[in-house]
């Protein structure tokens, strides 16, 4: 494991400009900054004085561990078995985990890919984003899940948009446009509490009680506008379906720029309750979501799991016929 | 990219660079870079049998662009070093072994690079002596097929000959004692000087 070494007594420490080096690669600190349970630093490396060979990680960095106030023995758990989730994925709509670096006394430290900002940045900027635009971030996320789930039987539980990165693509770069959605492709990050359904795999990550790690999701009110209602309940066993209905309630979000819960009803109540549902619908409406998208969303949307596509693959089909139609010559006349 | 390629509106560059014939070696090279890294992560976090499976995964990539474009010596030199750098010498000499059976059925590319890469990897198994020094002798002698594009070259020969050299006077019996031929390490070393004169054998011992 490559040791990352740096001159403050801990990571939680550096700050700009501060000197660190991975292996034999020096970078310097642009950002550090806390998250919600997490903790992040941007390196980008020191050109003049990199070393010849190629460095794996690329010119620009980011380290990600767990912070102190959390890194209980539950916490690094956490961490680890987030790890052991996400060293496996190497896809286009996955954030990449380019190595796992020791970081001493603060643990193990998830040297990432750096990526350019979040969904929600983009969201706070627009505010809302055309049709063409929000399918597109939605179907790169599908890709991701989908591979997740093929290749491992992962679900990922903690869908939001501050967990949707994004990054410049090659692929994507045409004339003109500097707009992130016209450059970039979306990847998914962030596998702390994300489900595994393959046995073997999960006797490796050693998954911690699921109770705390249920609760600490529970504290954090970003996450919960997107849980589907199943997992408020007792007995809640996980499926693509979860997954799929905070898909979409980020596709409700990206078309029409909020969220469907009113102020004077709890969340919890109204995703309980199924009146998030109702709202869901009249949102669209008012914002003139096309028919056959706003059916699609509230089929993702449905309260009950069995009523939600429970396969990547047929939703990605459904999203491509919904727009399709949505966008074509007898959506024009009649919608 | 998939079922949205329709409507993802941009001109997908990279699509047109890897269809260029040259690129695929080009991208399959700078993979070895993460392939080693996922690896590497997969292990740290104890999940031994998915990083074998990706190197795997990585060396079958390699030998299938190989199988596509045989007479490529590029192919087998990277199918070679990435079982080296990685430990996966048994998959690697798997793949070899699997180009050598198919070219005796019928020949297609001169052997001299596939039985010297095999004497390589053999080596580094450190289990079979014999086998590395026979891999290395069946280098020297392989003669290229009728139709091949691309015989090895008086160079390669004649490293081929200065490994079969080296390993013969290197490989000892029970007792300690070479088991090499004489007469044939006279014959190897006799041949690389032959065919790279311009060398100074002298100084590579």
């Amino acid at each position: 494991m490559t040791r990352l070494q740096h001159n403050r007594a801990s990571i939680f420490d550096l700050r700009p400009g501060d000197k660190v080096m991975v292996g034999d690669v020096p970078y310097s600190v642009k950002k550090a900054a806390r998250g919600g349970m997490g903790f992040i630093v941007l390196l980008w490396q020191d050109s003049e004085k990199a070393p010849q060979r190629r460095s794996v990680h690329g010119m620009k960095l980011a380290l990600k561990t767990v912070l102190p106030d959390v890194a209980d023995r539950e916490g690094v758990a956490l961490f680890k078995r987030e790890l052991t989730v996400w060293a496996a994925f190497h896809h286009p709509n996955i954030v990449w985990l380019n190595e796992i670096l020791d970081g001493g006394a603060d643990g193990w430290i998830a040297a990432m890919d750096w990526c350019l900002g979040s969904l929600r940045d983009i969201l706070k900027a627009k505010h809302r984003l055309p049709l063409k635009e929000a399918t597109i971030v939605i179907d790169d996320v599908l890709e991701g899940l989908s591979h997740a789930y093929r290749q491992d039987q992962v679900l990922h539980l903690d869908l939001k948009p501050e967990n949707i990165l994004y990054n410049l693509d090659i692929r994507r770069m045409g004339k003109g446009s500097n707009d992130p959605i016209h450059t970039s492709r979306f990847m998914v990050s962030d596998w702390g509490i994300a489900s595994i359904k393959q046995p073997k795999l999960n006797a490796i990550a050693g998954m911690p009680p699921s109770s705390q790690s249920v609760i600490r999701t529970f504290n954090n009110i970003g996450t919960l506008l997107y849980m589907a209602p199943e997992r408020f309940r007792q007995g809640f066993h996980s499926s693509v379906a979860s997954d799929v209905f905070s898909l979409g309630m980020i596709y409700l979000e990206l078309l029409t720029g909020t969220l469907p819960f009113r102020a004077e009803i709890h969340p919890v109540q109204s995703l309980l309750s199924g009146q998030y549902y109702n709202d869901a619908h009249t949102l669209m409406t008012k914002t003139s979501v096309p028919r056959k998208i706003r059916e699609l969303i509230l089929t993702m949307l449905a309260p009950l799991v069995r009523n939600r596509p429970s396969d990547h693959v047929a939703l990605r089909v459904s999203v491509v016929e919904a727009y399709r139609s949505a966008t074509g010559l007898l959506a024009k006349l009649f919608n | 990219m998939g079922l949205f390629d329709f409507f993802k509106p941009r001109k997908d560059v990279l699509s047109s660079i890897l269809a260029h014939p040259g690129m695929k070696m080009s991208i399959l090279r700078q993979q070895v870079e993460s392939v080693g890294a996922q690896a590497a992560t997969l292990r740290a976090v104890g999940r031994h049998a998915d990083a074998d499976k990706a190197i795997s995964n990585y060396l079958q990539e390699i030998f299938q662009e190989y199988k596509a474009d045989p007479h490529d010596p590029g192919y087998l030199a990277l199918l070679c070093s990435v079982a080296m750098r990685f430990g996966a010498l048994e998959e690697g000499k798997r793949f070899l072994q699997i180009i050598v059976q198919a070219n005796e059925k019928s020949p297609l590319i001169d052997l001299t690079l596939v039985y010297f890469d095999l004497g390589k990897i053999y080596h580094q198994l450190r289990n079979n002596p014999e086998k590395e020094l026979w891999c290395y002798r069946m280098a020297a002698e392989a003669a290229p097929p009728k139709n091949c594009k691309r015989p090895a070259t008086k160079k390669e020969k004649a490293k081929a000959h200065h490994f079969a050299y080296m390993c013969a006077g290197r490989v000892v019996g029970p007792g300690g004692m070479v088991v090499g031929n004489e007469e044939e390490i006279k014959y190897h070393d006799h041949k690389r000087r032959e065919l790279a004169p311009e060398l100074d054998w002298d100084d590579s011992e």
